[in-house]
């Protein structure tokens, strides 16, 4: 499952580990990594890819739905912020992609 | 940043330890304090952390299996739909073996010496047994971490303390630094690693360079390494919270994402802050302790702010002046920077 340096495509499909835990809060959601016993905290458009994640989302149903949420950004830079974030959790060990 | 609740809440099940470790940080002895929770007070708190969304829960000491209901309670946490992690030194494991393959996912187990002669020396006896009870547990499938505390007695080992982990097949191995408080704050000066000491530790890791196998997780827990290690390999500090996208780090995080609950219900940010008590849950809820307590609401606000002392420090958004119990026990307040700091101590 060591795929940490891969990029992130639209051929993926990406899923939390089993042993990341995730909890909604009112800033956003905060990570538990039981693994490494380390805590994230993230905003609340991270909870949102986040929590579609974990309910077996695509990674393009999840920036769709982002565009439909923030209708004033534009589509490519939405893309692009969902893949860098995904990259960060990816290099964090907290998710895995299979193709 | 207020959390709902804590993620992860230590509890130490009893102050009672059959082993003596010279530098334990609980203070632990060898017999059990007639006012310690018994099983449906333990019961009760448990069932109260997983109502207000604690993720994990530890179990500690002492030595909680000398308890004899620590499986039952094990259970229960399981139950109520907790993680659950649990500390042992390994030497009581053959007594309980049958209901650990039954419940337990994940062990961590004290071993400090990759012989019985610098093991036994810091941790009074045991070795054969641990190892024995480490070879049983991962033979049954039971991931294991082995937990080291780096002080000199074992310092010139850790190589080989580190060969015998995978040798044993764990899953992890986690090397921590001697912190100041309990036994630990009297010997801490001469029996902890200087900075240089801990450079050569991560060398070393460094050099194996992936010829040691990759299943097992190597965690270097030592709070200045972010000064030779910035791409922070081997690194985490299991004290703080990281904002995904930024570099910055807080400080220590106790009393915000984590607490304790000591044997006797008192519940205090962290073993280095065991004088420090924000309630006990035999007189009030947990979460009114979690949210009201004046002592927690402090600690929340000094966590975001970096110490007036280190505010110059160029490197002050890696540590976000390091760890407040260090601070508390050696100087005093946890208002000011971590005193163990290399920065401070060369000037």
């Amino acid at each position: 499952m060591s795929n940490k340096n891969k990029e992130i495509t639209n051929e993926v499909f990406i899923r939390c580990k089993k042993n990341v835990k995730f909890r909604r809060e009112d800033f956003g959601c905060v990570i538990y990594d039981r693994n490494t016993n380390s805590f994230y905290s993230c905003n609340p458009s991270g909870a949102f890819i986040i929590e579609n994640l974990r309910e077996g989302s695509y990674l393009q149903q999840i920036i769709k739905m982002l565009c439909e949420k923030f209708p004033d950004e534009s589509p490519d830079k939405i893309e692009k912020d969902v893949k860098s974030f995904l990259s960060q959790l990816l290099y964090m060990g907290l998710i895995y992609y299979e193709k | 940043m207020d959390l709902k609740a804590p993620l992860e809440v230590g509890i130490e099940v009893t102050s009672k330890c059959n082993q003596k470790c010279f530098f334990c940080i609980a203070n632990s002895q060898c017999c059990q304090l007639t006012y310690e929770l018994h099983t449906e007070q333990l019961k009760n708190v448990i069932s109260q952390l997983s109502d207000i969304g604690v993720a994990l829960v530890h179990f500690t000491g002492g030595e909680p299996l000398t308890r004899s209901d620590i499986f039952d309670v094990y259970c229960y946490a399981k139950d109520v739909g907790l993680d659950i992690g649990i500390s042992t030194n390994g030497t009581l494991i053959h007594r309980y073996f049958k209901e650990i393959c039954k419940t337990v996912d994940a062990i961590q187990i004290s071993l400090n010496g990759s012989s019985s002669l610098v093991h036994n020396e810091i941790q009074g006896f045991g070795f054969q047994k641990t190892l024995n009870a480490i070879r049983k547990l991962t033979d049954n499938g039971i991931k294991v971490t082995i937990s080291t505390v780096a002080c000199q007695k074992n310092y010139k080992e850790i190589p080989k303390i580190f060969e015998l982990a995978t040798r044993l097949n764990v899953s992890a191995f986690h090397l921590s630094d001697l912190m100041p408080a309990g036994r630990g704050l009297s010997v801490w000066k001469d029996q902890r690693l200087d900075h240089s000491q801990w450079q050569k530790i991560f060398s070393y890791f460094d050099s194996l360079n992936g010829s040691v196998n990759k299943d097992i997780l190597v965690n270097l827990d030592y709070t200045f390494s972010f000064l030779f290690n910035k791409n922070k390999n081997y690194y985490y500090s299991a004290n703080k919270m990281q904002t995904i996208g930024s570099e910055a780090s807080a400080r220590c995080s106790c009393g915000e994402t984590r607490c304790y609950i000591a044997p006797n219900g008192d519940v205090f940010p962290c073993p280095l802050l065991r004088n420090l008590v924000a309630g006990n849950i035999k007189t009030k809820s947990f979460k009114e302790i979690w949210n009201e307590s004046t002592l927690f609401l402090s600690l929340r606000k000094t966590i975001n702010s970096v110490p007036s002392d280190c505010i110059a420090c160029s490197e002050r958004r890696y540590c976000g002046g390091g760890c407040m119990g260090s601070a508390y026990n050696l100087s005093g307040s946890y208002l000011i920077g971590d005193p163990r700091c290399p920065i401070k101590t060369k000037k």
